[in-house]
């Protein structure tokens, strides 16, 4: 029996395939402006019996593939879950939403919390800020770690951030602390949003912001804790959307 | 609730006055009021879930929402979910999503 998720995110998808349990495949590919289309390319030449969507798209994946789907809070509880058995709490960045859900024990969701229409604070600001301070997306995080001090930015809008962030520049301050800066500012919004579901014992870092390791590392200190980070954090979305589509 | 209608009072305009002084409105303190119609509502409708929409820009309702959250779960034992937008239809993926969560978690 093979069950495929898909998660249709805003600026990623991606695909597992499961077979009892077990990941057999995963695959990821930029959404860009036609999601179905993407989707169906990433589909192209894969056996699965049964399918589940989850992701800002998986309602137009529905209309033409006939699928399920699900919330991206279920499909993370229900990977994260999947992945690490004793987490209570879970903190999801992607490319342009923020969630925070707090689980009970059997795994179920207790309270969530999930930014408004507004992407402050998530992939989508770091990638602008990285790009305007000439760092690519995947260094920016190493890049910021290696600033002694960082810089405040104010602005928690994208746009704002980055007139700031030019400002900045041209007063000719340091870009490493500057990048330090926007990513203090990403954890702050993060910190608070948790707050709001209120931390308890094990948290569990997800998304494609979880693979930044200054925003981990920011994070756990503003924490005070732990805080674990599976080793493909953007497929935990597709691993519950399968895990989901057997259940 | 107080009356909907004052017959004879001899004074119209303090009626209205009164009247308008006994809504659950979160601009009023305390507004215990609030706390005892949204019971009210609950124990009528038996609904499955409690979605407490704040307009933008509300203050009083963004901040009451606290104690809304905590009675429906503590009380009531009902999931419950803060949503808080205007009339234009800018963030209708963004309430889906956390309206469908809250739905499955029932």
């Amino acid at each position: 029996m093979k069950n495929a998720g898909i998660d249709i995110g805003s600026r990623t998808i991606e695909l597992v395939i499961l077979e009892s349990g077990k990941i057999l495949n995963k695959y990821q590919t930029n959404t860009g402006y036609d999601p179905v289309r993407a989707a169906s390319e990433l589909l192209d030449g894969h056996h699965y019996d049964c399918i589940m969507a989850t992701g800002y798209g998986r309602e137009v994946f529905q209309l033409a593939y006939k699928s399920k789907t699900v919330t991206e809070i279920k499909a993370y509880a229900r990977g994260v879950k999947a992945l690490f058995p004793y987490a209570q709490t879970i903190l999801d960045i992607g490319g342009q939403d923020s969630k925070a859900i707090s689980l009970l024990n059997n795994g179920k969701i207790k309270k969530f919390e999930m930014n408004d229409r507004c992407a402050a604070g998530t992939g989508k600001f770091l990638e602008v800020m990285a790009n305007a301070l000439g760092f690519g997306i995947d260094q920016f995080g190493d890049e910021a770690l290696k600033a002694t001090k960082e810089l405040k930015i104010n602005s928690m809008c994208t746009v704002f951030a980055e007139s700031e962030v030019t400002s900045l520049i041209a007063k000719g301050q340091n870009r490493y602390e500057i990048a330090r800066g926007l990513h203090a500012s990403v954890v702050r919004r993060a910190v608070s949003m948790l707050k709001r579901i209120s931390v308890s014992g094990e948290i569990v870092f997800a998304g494609g912001v979880a693979k930044n390791a200054c925003i981990h590392y920011l994070l756990s200190d503003a924490l005070n804790q732990e805080i674990k980070v599976p080793d493909d954090p953007q497929f935990v979305g597709a691993i519950g959307a399968a895990l989901l589509a057997g259940d | 609730m107080s009356p909907e209608f004052s017959l004879f009072t001899g004074d119209p305009i303090g009626a209205l006055a009164n009247r308008y002084l006994q809504i659950p409105c979160a601009c009023m303190t305390p507004n215990n009021k609030r706390l005892v119609a949204l019971s009210n509502m609950i124990d009528r409708f038996q609904p499955d879930v409690v979605i407490d929409f704040v307009l933008q820009a509300c203050h009083a309702y963004n901040v009451e929402s606290y104690k809304v959250g905590q009675h429906v779960s503590e009380k009531h034992g009902l999931p419950f979910l803060k949503i808080e937008s205007d009339y234009s239809d800018g963030d209708t993926g963004q309430l889906t999503t956390r309206i469908q969560a809250l739905f499955e978690s029932v």
